[in-house]
């Protein structure tokens, strides 16, 4: 109960601002509505008391004021008056609803604004955990869908019904002071078609149901197929796939052949049920004037305001289910705004970060898993450490909880002789440099991703650091060069010129701390030693850690650790890890052993030949 | 050659045409459907005649003589009304449901066909919303649509007879307002499209910016994005509530400009049908049934109106979607092999392949003519092991999928065995062959599963064995489930070097005599890899393979190193002949360790 209390409530908040502006909507609503009846009374005025000379049945106000312009017989020379009235008539309903659909539009719009921007603003903020433990395509799909469910609830479906409900009651507080009985004749097949609707509600619900689930399966399953289509067809997989696909794609075409039989049940019977009704206006209407009850301007009139109110009941069927699907983005909508948003902590220090770093017994669990332990280390202001790990071996949490990604679950990290947890997660990150492992591209510019985290970098800054990171020539071979746009709506970037320009971005701050997490896996011996080598010059007195499979990578650096299973097994120097058994000598023989065969055959080629 | 706009119009005939080709059975049941559309049609015509009759008999006159047969006839009219109603029903909604069916079979017969050339340059997003999106939108058209506004039309021409028949002075004046509205409807179209495709071109935008965000998140912590991302993101909401605003006021503007013109003709309809009334030309009834029709008419109008825009969208993507179906396929047999080898069982009597391949003078180009090979000569033994070396792109994939026949040379001829294998059936061919790719794929399922699609009538036991046979049942053995576990999407839920070990289970099980290889350039550790490299010596033992290396220690182990440099051979031999000989190959291996040499 109480989260439906916060979910109307969220839907509260967002109208904020725009309440008076939703009142005025309705009462050009009002407005619209009195004025589109005033034309079938023009025309019934015609009928009946210029062409039935009967007499005009005008309000009281009126009255006086019209026979002293010269009353029916005026109008009788005047008959072009019938086109001025339907039309100003028209007119000013024209007016009153255009007033109506931009305003009430204006309401729906502006929700619509506030609801993207809050679960956006909010999102944005989430923890990185959020961003790991939940599918990506789960998130985008609350927020593109289920934000446009709310947004259509909001903006067409709560006006529409609420204009509908207006309608309705203008036209029945008119229709019942001008002829209650036909007012009552003019509505009385609407229950039906309410109880037919609720009866047939069920049955095409689930054929909607069928459907949309036949057509997710028949496209998940060309999904696969395309994606897989190198193996299918390597392997000869043909037939099988084949087979599975004519069973898909027949239910598909069957479920939408019976979403329209459903409406077999229920369409003929709603045709009926409308063309009954004016049938009825017309049948009684016609009893009651040969009584004398009524006129025939009045029948006439009745027909059109019957099929208008009608027509309004319409909207209540589809409100229904939009209301219903709106509950479901809503509480979808509701999870992502109940998650905690990475709480701003900590301060700024006033010096400049020196860079001299301590694990004390820091141990981090995720959920079940112990993915470090006892972590005890200590860096220097300026010292390079190397850190050689397996895969799941935690080299990476270790420096994610450096940039405060997460916290730890005991013991403590300081930084300058500070807690971490006492200093702000955007301070840190300010002066923390990370290349992660999968460098992302934003969908701008070359200039504007290296410049993303520094946006009033100059170009030469820009090129300078697109140079130490071995990439300006690259981009310069890109068709706009610096201005050509990557990501995901741009050009496709190699994995290695990716990498390098994620380490650009990350240079051009000149942060006193940097992280390079593997980043140069996707990059030659050579360029990797070239990238290595400016950072040297350019990181001389920057704390720098180092996470590489590659020995080589690693042999420079200060000293280096060695992670396993989320403890450090060894530390040292190259020298020092090389002569001892282990796993960094394991891996150091594996690698060398590759180099030394080539070598070997180099020196033969040498020997045989002399130097080319 | 720009097309004339009359060249576009027969081109759009033409794809309808083509279309309405896919309804030919069901033609009875669509004429049937066509005419159960008039009958409504007429009924809806006799309405406003039975108006008129009820105001003229009985109302005007006073006398309810006769009164029970009007209302036996009208409840007639509304149960035949009923009756037809569900009789059209249910052939709309086969004919529906039947054509989704075969424009799908059709295309799906297509994809099956195309050959890799295609999908490796063709993006898997673009080819499925042909498949779902634009299907659903063709087939809608003639079917559905057809079946919601066809009365539509019938009733224009109904109603344009009975107005002027009634009184001709009236009918006339009515049907001069068309063409006015018309026109007003095709001017406001304009403007609604132009609207409509910035909405939701804004919207898009929306979507990715909310993507990018979600990939993102990381480096937009580390980078502190968050504030600055926010203030962008305000800013382009603020641009599709404005973008959206101007589409609300257009709209709403077309639809008061329609009534405005639905008030003037009603005008018209009252002024003069009263002055007739005055005159005793037209009875009060007639009167009122004209004021029926016009407001009908109006309706009908309306309605129509939305074809234009179907229309146009049906025919964008019917030009997608033939596009598609029309793609030419670079691979297929001959139409005599199919001929020799119509089926499975034909082709199972043929002998396994030894593997021994050719390549006599063989050239090929792209579609978009970009050449790779010109003239290249090559024979491999069965069983060699054959390294492939060179740049990315130099044509190394390329050659192998000319050696496996997922491409066709364009002068020139390949042989298998001694045979130009385009006298070989295509399915024979890939039965022989195995293909392990650069980053495997698998199949959502457990890893048995994946395994035995190698071959389906695999035993669990054979599974298992090629499983041991390239180390892959150390690790499986230490899964909870083992052989049972669910492998993920795509096989995300392994490892890099889990996958890799599966895939190449999954080729041994296979037994090809041909084996492509395409080494993974992934980084995996160097005791995983050492795993991989063993892997590959148990799959490569006794056939003729190719590796596509990208590891020069995995070449150095090959019978044979091709160097491939911008589509040819420029180096072929074993590691201690290349490395003598001192060119290209030779120093790809130098520098990779240059500065050891120096250190």
């Amino acid at each position: 109960m109480a989260k439906e209390q916060s979910k109307l409530s969220f839907l509260w908040r967002l109208t904020r601002g725009h309440r008076f502006k939703f009142l005025l909507a309705l009462l050009f609503l009002f407005a619209a509505s009195f004025a589109a009846l005033i034309g079938p009374q023009v025309i019934r005025l015609f009928i009946d008391s210029v062409v039935g000379g009967m007499s005009p049945g005008l309000p009281a106000v009126v009255l006086p004021w019209f026979e002293s312009a010269g009353g029916t017989e005026m109008l009788r020379q005047n008959l072009w008056l019938a086109l001025i009235g339907i039309v100003a008539a028209g007119g000013l309903y024209m007016l009153f609803q255009y007033m109506y659909d931009v305003t009430a539009g204006d309401v729906g719009e502006s929700v619509a604004k506030n609801t993207r921007e809050s679960i956006y603003t909010h999102l944005v903020r989430l923890p990185y955990d959020y961003f790991v433990r939940t599918p990506s395509g789960d998130i985008l799909q609350r927020c593109s869908s289920d934000i446009g469910e709310i947004q259509s609830l909001l903006s067409e479906d709560l006006m529409s019904i609420i204009g509908a409900v207006i309608t309705i009651a203008v036209n029945l507080a008119i229709m019942i002071a001008i002829d209650p009985v036909l007012t009552v004749v003019s509505v009385a097949l609407v229950p039906f078609m309410i109880i037919l609707t609720s009866i047939t509600k069920g049955v095409m619900a689930r054929a909607f149901e069928k459907n949309k689930s036949c057509g997710d399966d028949l496209a998940s399953f060309m999904h696969t197929y395309v994606q897989g289509i190198r193996v299918i067809k390597a392997f000869g997989r043909q037939a099988y796939e084949n087979s599975r696909f004519q069973k898909l794609n027949q239910s598909l075409g069957d479920s939408v052949r019976d979403t329209e039989y459903a409406s077999a049940y229920y369409w003929p019977f709603y045709l009926t049920l409308i063309l009954g009704q004016t049938a009825l206006v017309i049948i009684v209407g016609i009893f009651r004037v040969a009584g004398g009850l009524t006129s025939v301007g009045t029948v006439v009139a009745f027909i059109s305001y019957s099929t208008a109110t009608i027509n309004q009941f319409r909207y209540f069927g589809y409100i229904l289910i939009s209301i219903a699907m709106a509950q479901v983005a809503l509480g979808r909508l509701d999870d992502i705004l109940g998650e905690e948003q990475e709480m701003p902590d900590g301060e700024d220090f006033e010096k400049a970060l020196q860079g001299d770093i301590g694990f004390e017994n820091v141990s981090f669990s995720y959920g079940e898993r112990q993915i470090l332990r006892n972590i005890n280390l200590h860096v220097a202001p300026g010292e390079t450490i190397g850190i050689l790990g397996k895969a799941g071996s935690g080299k990476s949490t270790l420096m994610q909880l450096l940039v405060r990604l997460y916290d730890p679950t005991s013991g403590r990290i300081t930084v300058d002789g500070h807690d971490l947890s006492t200093i702000s997660r955007q301070y840190m990150r300010n002066n923390v440099g990370f290349v992660v492992q999968e460098p992302f591209l934003f969908s701008r510019t070359v200039a504007d991703n290296i410049a993303m985290a520094q946006p009033d970098a100059t170009e030469d800054e820009i090129r300078a650091a697109a140079e130490m990171a071995s990439v300006d020539q690259d981009i310069q071979a890109f068709r706009d060069g610096y201005g050509t746009v990557v990501g995901e709506r741009g050009m496709t970037v190699s994995g290695g010129q990716r990498q390098r320009i994620a380490i650009a971005q990350t240079l051009i701050r000149d942060c006193p701390i940097l992280i390079l997490d593997d980043s140069l896996s996707a990059v030659d011996a050579d360029t990797d030693k070239r990238i290595r080598w400016a950072l040297k010059r350019a990181a001389a007195n920057k704390t720098v850690f180092v996470i590489s499979h590659r020995i080589n990578s690693l042999a420079t650096c200060d000293r280096i650790f060695v992670l396993e299973d989320g403890e450090i097994t060894a530390w040292g120097t190259h020298r020092e890890l090389a002569s001892r058994e282990g796993l960094y000598r394991r891996i150091m023989e594996i690698q060398s052993a590759d180099r030394d065969m080539v070598l070997e055959d180099v020196e033969k080629a040498h020997q045989e030949g002399g130097l080319a | 050659m720009k097309k004339t706009d009359t060249q576009i119009q027969r081109d759009g005939r033409r794809m309808l045409n083509r279309l309405l080709s896919y309804l030919k059975p069901y033609r009875r049941e669509l004429a049937f459907g066509i005419f159960v559309l008039a009958v409504l049609a007429a009924l809806d015509t006799i309405f406003p005649i039975m108006l008129r009759e009820g105001i003229d008999r009985f109302a005007e006159t006073g006398s309810l003589e006769g009164i029970w047969e009007y209302v036996g006839i009208y409840i007639a009219l509304i149960a035949l009304s009923t009756v037809f109603v569900s009789l059209g029903l249910k052939s709309w909604a086969r004919s529906w449901g039947y054509l989704l069916n075969a424009l799908r079979r059709d295309l799906f017969g297509k994809l099956e066909c195309l050959s890799l050339d295609y999908y490796d340059t063709a993006r898997s997003g673009w080819i499925i919303e042909r498949f779902m999106r634009d299907v659903d939108i063709i087939a809608f058209f003639p079917t559905k649509f057809v079946h919601q506004r066809g009365s539509c039309v019938f009733r224009l021409v109904f109603f344009a007879v009975v107005m002027l028949a009634l009184d001709w002075r009236m009918g006339l004046i009515i049907m001069a307002t068309i063409p006015l509205i018309l026109l007003l409807i095709k001017f406001f179209s304009i403007l609604m499209i132009k609207r409509q495709r910035e909405t939701r071109r804004q919207g898009s935008d929306m979507t990715a910016f909310f993507s990018e965000t979600v990939t993102g998140a990381k480096n937009i912590k580390c980078l502190n994005l968050e504030d600055r991302l926010t203030e962008e993101f305000h800013e382009q909401s603020t641009q599709v509530k404005k973008v959206s605003m101007s589409l609300i006021r257009v709209n709403s503007a077309y639809a008061q400009a329609i009534y405005f013109m639905g008030c003037l003709t009603m005008g018209i309809v009252v002024t003069l049908g009263t002055s007739l009334c005055l005159d005793y030309s037209m009875s009060v009834g007639t009167l009122a049934a004209f004021i029926s029709y016009a407001t009908a008419l109006y309706n009908n109008i309306v309605s129509l109106s939305a074809v234009g825009e179907r229309y146009q969208n049906c025919k964008a993507a019917m030009e997608r979607f033939f596009s598609l179906l029309d793609q030419p396929v670079r691979v297929d047999d001959t139409p005599e092999v199919k001929a020799q080898y119509p089926d499975e069982a034909a082709i199972a009597h043929l002998p396994k392949l030894h593997g021994g391949i050719t390549f006599e003078n063989v050239h090929f180009s792209y579609e978009d003519g970009q050449t790779v090979f010109r003239g290249l000569n090559l024979t491999i033994r069965p069983g060699e092991t054959i390294a492939l070396v060179g740049e990315t792109g130099a044509g190394k994939t390329t050659l192998v999928n000319l050696a496996c026949r997922f491409y066709e040379p364009t002068e020139g001829r390949i042989l298998l065995d001694g045979q130009d294998y385009r006298n070989l059936p295509l399915r024979y061919i890939y039965k022989n062959l195995g293909y392990v790719l650069q980053s495997p794929h698998l199949f959502s399922g457990s890893i048995l599963e994946n395994i035995r699609y190698g071959r389906l009538d695999a035993t669990d036991e054979e599974v298992k064995a090629a499983a041991r046979m390239v180390y892959a049942d150390a690790f499986i053995s230490r899964l909870a489930e083992g052989y049972q576990t669910d492998v993920g999407e795509g096989g995300s839920l392994l490892s890099t070097g889990e996958r890799q070990l599966v895939s190449f289970a999954r080729a041994l099980l296979v037994d090809p005599s041909i084996l492509v290889l395409d080494e993974a350039t992934a980084s995996v550790d160097s005791e995983t890899e050492v795993l991989i490299s063993k892997a590959t010596e148990a799959l490569i033992e006794g056939r003729t393979t190719f590796i596509i290396a990208h590891r020069l220690s995995t070449a150095r182990g090959a019978d044979r190193i091709l160097v491939v440099d911008h589509g040819a051979v420029v180096e072929d031999g074993t590691h201690e002949e290349l490395m003598a000989a001192r060119g290209y190959y030779y120093r790809l291996n130098l520098r990779q360790y240059e500065n050891e040499l120096l250190a």
